[in-house]
């Protein structure tokens, strides 16, 4: 753009779009609208600067078993936002499966494709392209792959429910697991093909149960809390039990006086205490340490 | 001091000895691997905690150990019964009452104690016997509509 294309801003004269006086935002506040801004581009601009981005290979998102079912991999956590589901929706979409064979596995960092992380409603709209095209050209390398093993032209062949059939002698036919063999799929496309249009959509935006929600209605969910590793440490912070106090001695078993376990550390740094392993036991304040 | 306490947990006998006064809620979830009970705020305030003593629903992070002595103790995780859902926890999935589920436990328990004491609550009575119980995703409006919906289903029978 030259200099001379820039529209000249001048601020005297610029008119705000939206003018609302204080009376005005309070009412849209408290009738529940909220003002935000959109950080989309920052996110981009961020990620271009971390200098990664999503894997080309459709490999990276997903793997078809031997047994058929499809799991679909993300850097992605799940953390009630739903994105556990509408993954394995828009994966199940383009690659024309049962919504209940995919398997997700979310936030693995051995498995997944590299993430910069799940934060700022970015979940959909920047991992959703990506999966979406993956599971496109899976699909459409696994005609391929069909149209050679059924020896006719791809284009006399459809895909339904994990199994390509000949559109004219449907009992022609190979399922995706038998073509994957469970193995990465080695084949490529050259041009990309395009996504569905969301009117042809049968499974991604149909609203749908949570595949997440047996797990929680029945307690077996596990939240980070909830994990126990071998070897795991524990540790907690102890804080005074006023504004202000500030700690005064040490005992020298705060084990006892705290009602730690036994064998606990006590550490203690810039006026912050800290025990370790955690306790079960309900920790109480020594008053006394305390002014 | 330590000391010897005996309770039904979810239908079967268990034995444990530890501090008297140590919170219900650790004694499930360190001693006992139950971690379908919530640690959340820990003090009582949010209701995701609850567990059922004798049907009645309490907060296990204020409730000492030793108080469940010789009584029978519901978590989350004895709902089920020969693996088949509750009929609140098929309406919870049902309604999607839950986003991130770490409420849900607590919510499943108290509105099964409220079922237990009135079947056929309404929306109103629901709201107030759960007030208190958060849920920061804010589904409280489709949990409502779950409590009602599994009293439609269990017509009377709770268990």
């Amino acid at each position: 753009m030259k200099d001379d294309e820039y529209i000249p801003f001048d601020l005297g004269q610029s008119e705000n779009p939206v003018t609302l006086d204080r009376r005005e935002f309070l009412k849209l506040l408290g009738g529940g609208i909220i003002v935000s801004f959109s950080m989309g581009d920052l996110f981009a601009l961020q990620e271009r600067q971390w200098g990664r981005a999503y894997p080309e290979d459709f490999n990276a998102y997903l793997r078809i078993g031997e047994d058929g079912r499809v799991s679909c991999f993300t850097g992605k956590i799940e953390m009630g936002q739903g994105v556990v589901t509408s993954f394995a929706q828009m994966l199940a979409e383009e690659l024309d499966i049962p919504l209940n064979i995919v398997d997700m596995v979310m936030g693995d960092t051995a498995l997944c494709p590299w993430d910069a992380g799940t934060f700022g409603s970015r979940s959909t709209k920047y991992f959703g392209p990506p999966l979406r095209q993956a599971a496109a050209e899976a699909r459409a390398v696994l005609i391929e792959l069909a149209a050679e093993h059924l020896r006719t032209g791809p284009e006399s062949l459809a895909a339904k429910d994990g199994i390509i059939f000949m559109k004219k002698d449907p009992a022609k036919k190979v399922s995706y697991a038998q073509l994957a063999k469970g193995k990465t799929i080695e084949r490529h496309l050259e041009k990309k093909p395009a996504i569905k249009h969301y009117s042809k959509h049968t499974i991604s935006g149909i609203p749908t149960d949570r595949l997440d929600s047996r797990q929680k209605v029945t307690g077996e969910a596990k939240f980070s809390g909830d994990i126990r590793v071998p070897g795991m440490l524990f540790a907690r912070i102890l804080r005074p039990p006023a504004h202000g106090a500030k700690l005064t001695s040490e005992q020298s078993s705060p084990a006892s006086t705290l009602l730690l376990p036994k064998k606990s550390k006590m550490f203690r740094s810039s006026g912050i205490m800290t025990w370790s392993p955690f306790s079960t036991s309900t920790v109480m304040w020594p008053m006394k340490l305390w002014v | 001091m330590e000391k010897t306490t005996s309770f039904k947990l979810n239908g079967k006998n268990v034995r444990l000895t530890t501090s008297p006064d140590r919170m219900l809620l650790w004694v499930l979830r360190s001693d006992l691997a139950l971690t379908g009970t919530k640690y959340s705020c820990g003090e009582g305030f949010c209701g995701a905690c609850t567990v059922l003593v004798n049907n009645e629903a309490v907060l296990s992070c204020q409730y000492p150990v030793q108080n469940v002595n010789g009584k029978e103790v519901l978590t989350i995780e004895g709902l089920q019964k020969n693996g088949e859902l509750h009929p609140l926890q098929t309406a919870f999935i049902q309604h999607n009452a839950l986003q991130c589920g770490f409420c849900t436990p607590g919510m499943i328990l108290k509105a099964y104690s409220l079922l237990l004491k009135n079947p056929r609550p309404s929306s109103r009575e629901i709201v107030e016997d759960m007030e208190g119980y958060l849920c920061r995703c804010g589904s409280y409006n489709r949990i409502i509509q779950a409590i009602q919906n599994a009293a439609q289903t269990m017509k009377g029978r709770i268990s």
